[in-house]
């Protein structure tokens, strides 16, 4: 279009096209101050270009003016997090139970870190608030004064540490074995009795269960006395592990000790030495601890 | 004004037009990646599925697991505090496609192998608020009673094949992801992790996929494999396979 075609009602340049004959379309400017902002903008990204990674150059990125990786940024906010932190996890390392319940500072720290440790990690097993899933469900309540594999600070920390049954080098292990089965070492009838023998220690019964042949199978051919020792009483330090089955906590349920003796027990506990630090190992035993179960 | 007439009197190249404008981005933002040396991380310890945890993939995809939970833990303070360190490209070299996510409804399931026991699996797999009773996620009890069928995994590794080898395999493995014998044993491979330890096929799948190997009867019924065992083996192994001592996040920065 060699000349400018002006609309003489608005002043307003056209298109130069027309539709019908006479029908044409303005072709108003853009507002100066939107025209502003985009140019502005386009000179941005220019700038933004150049100071951020951006572009590929050959087979390498370009990695900008400000070297900016998201990576690095995150390396520094934990290494930033891990300097502020590491006064009071060394504190806390050193620190012996008495210590730590002596300084409340030190007490809340480890409880506060301890608690966001157990949230990320422990509670799918052992529950919102570390009170088991429910009585009998195979995953226990940390709360009570029930504790399989010791309850003093440094039981704790081992035991998160090796985990139980974990195949970790160390784990903490034993074996509820099966006694039932085609090729048990007792009978149905007998797993019966014991069961009703173990049930009566805490006052409980069990249907057409004779005591008296149960306290010979568990002192005798069922040898369950070896860990659970001879007053039901469970493991002992030299064989740990073993509940008390004088009590009326029931890991697996009261209802399942039939089941429990004819097909084994032998419940698994990860081992987190991999995944959490010593120091968050102790915080975290230091929460289940101040829990209502520590001794 | 002249000058796009052609285009507004043309439809065919007007489609065309667009075509080439709106490519521009992407052939800019997504070519380069596939040429940058640097996108993936040099690890140790990656290793191809096994045909049970690629059966345990499979029904996370058939099941739609992806639409809760994220295999991408993002690089973020609060993430690797909870979740445990970044996603690394390598981590994701295998997977056809990725599970990287962008909603959760669950938590991240990037790290999740080795967090739990097996009991815990099959438990939260038969009925989650059984034992997490904030849990909103459903059953998925069946996967217990349903037998996988190990004889069509074969195929299943030669498809994968094509993923890493688009022209097919040379005769000697040469950048396969699945080699001859995998794929000649996959079927006995499948039975072999979920059975006993320390079995001699438990000990050829060892030696034929390296790495860190679980074998064990994960749904505890030693008599079958069912998708159970392969959902359990699948998510016991997720993010464990990279030797993270040996890789240096220093120079892996970007």
């Amino acid at each position: 279009m060699a000349h400018k075609e002006i609309d003489h009602i608005t002043g307003t340049e056209t298109t130069g096209h027309a539709w019908d004959g006479d029908l044409k379309e303005l072709n108003t400017p853009l507002p100066k101050w939107w025209l502003t902002i985009f140019w502005i903008t386009v000179v941005w990204a220019i700038g933004y270009m150049a100071y951020y990674p951006s572009w590929v150059i050959g087979d390498k990125n370009y990695e900008g003016y400000s070297k900016w990786t998201a990576r690095a940024d995150v390396h520094k906010a934990l290494e930033d997090a891990q300097a502020r932190l590491a006064p009071s996890f060394a504190k806390l390392q050193g620190a012996s139970l008495a210590d730590i319940r002596n300084d409340a500072d030190l007490s809340r720290f480890a409880t506060k870190a301890g608690k966001a440790v157990f949230g990320d990690n422990c509670v799918a097993c052992n529950g919102t608030g570390a009170n088991g899933v429910f009585n009998g469900s195979g995953y226990p309540s940390l709360v009570d004064k029930d504790w399989l594999w010791g309850g003093k600070l440094e039981d704790i920390i081992e035991t998160i540490r090796v985990g139980i049954r974990s195949g970790h080098d160390d784990e903490r292990l034993n074996t509820m074995a099966a006694y039932g089965g085609e090729d048990g070492q007792l009978t149905a009838e007998q797993i019966r009795n014991v069961a009703g023998f173990v049930l009566s220690l805490s006052g409980s019964t069990l249907e057409g269960a004779d005591i008296n042949k149960g306290k010979a199978v568990y002192l005798d051919d069922g040898g369950c006395n070896a860990c659970h020792g001879d007053e039901g009483k469970g493991g002992t330090a030299d064989v740990p592990g073993a509940p008390n089955l004088t009590d009326s906590i029931w890991l697996f349920g009261k209802g399942n000790v039939v089941s429990s003796i004819t097909h084994g027990r032998n419940a698994v506990m990860p081992a987190w030495d991999k995944r959490l630090t010593p120091a968050q190992i102790k915080a975290v035993a230091v929460y289940v601890h101040s829990r209502g179960g520590g001794q | 004004m002249a000058t796009h007439d052609i285009f507004e009197k043309n439809s065919i190249l007007l489609a065309i037009g667009i075509v080439i404008v709106i490519s521009i981005a992407g052939l800019i933002e997504i070519v380069p990646l596939y040429f940058i040396g640097s996108t993936i991380e040099k690890v140790n310890g990656m290793r191809p599925y096994t045909p049970l945890e690629l059966a345990g993939r499979d029904i996370y995809v058939r099941e739609g697991c992806y639409l809760c939970h994220s295999q991408m833990i993002r690089p973020f303070r609060d993430e690797v505090e909870r979740y445990g360190h970044y996603s690394l490209a390598a981590e994701s070299a295998y997977d056809h496609p990725f599970q990287w996510g962008s909603k959760r409804t669950g938590p991240d399931l990037a790290r999740v192998g080795n967090k739990y026991s097996d009991k815990w699996h099959r438990d939260h797999m038969n009925n989650p608020r059984s034992i997490v009773p904030e849990s909103v996620m459903p059953g998925y009890s069946f996967l217990a009673k349903t037998e996988i069928d190990a004889s069509r995994y074969a195929a299943h590794l030669r498809a994968l094949n094509w993923t890493a080898q688009p022209n097919g395999v040379s005769k000697n493995d040469t950048g396969a992801m699945y080699t001859k014998a995998m794929i000649a044993n996959a079927a006995a491979d499948m039975k072999a992790q979920a059975g006993e330890t320390d079995s001699d096929e438990a000990e050829a799948l060892q030696k034929r996929y390296g790495g860190k190997l679980n074998v064990r009867d994960f749904d505890g019924n030693p008599d079958k494999v069912t998708e159970l065992d392969a959902m359990i083996a699948y998510l016991q192994m997720l993010g464990t396979l990279v030797d993270f001592k040996t890789y240096n996040a220093k120079a892996n920065l970007r």
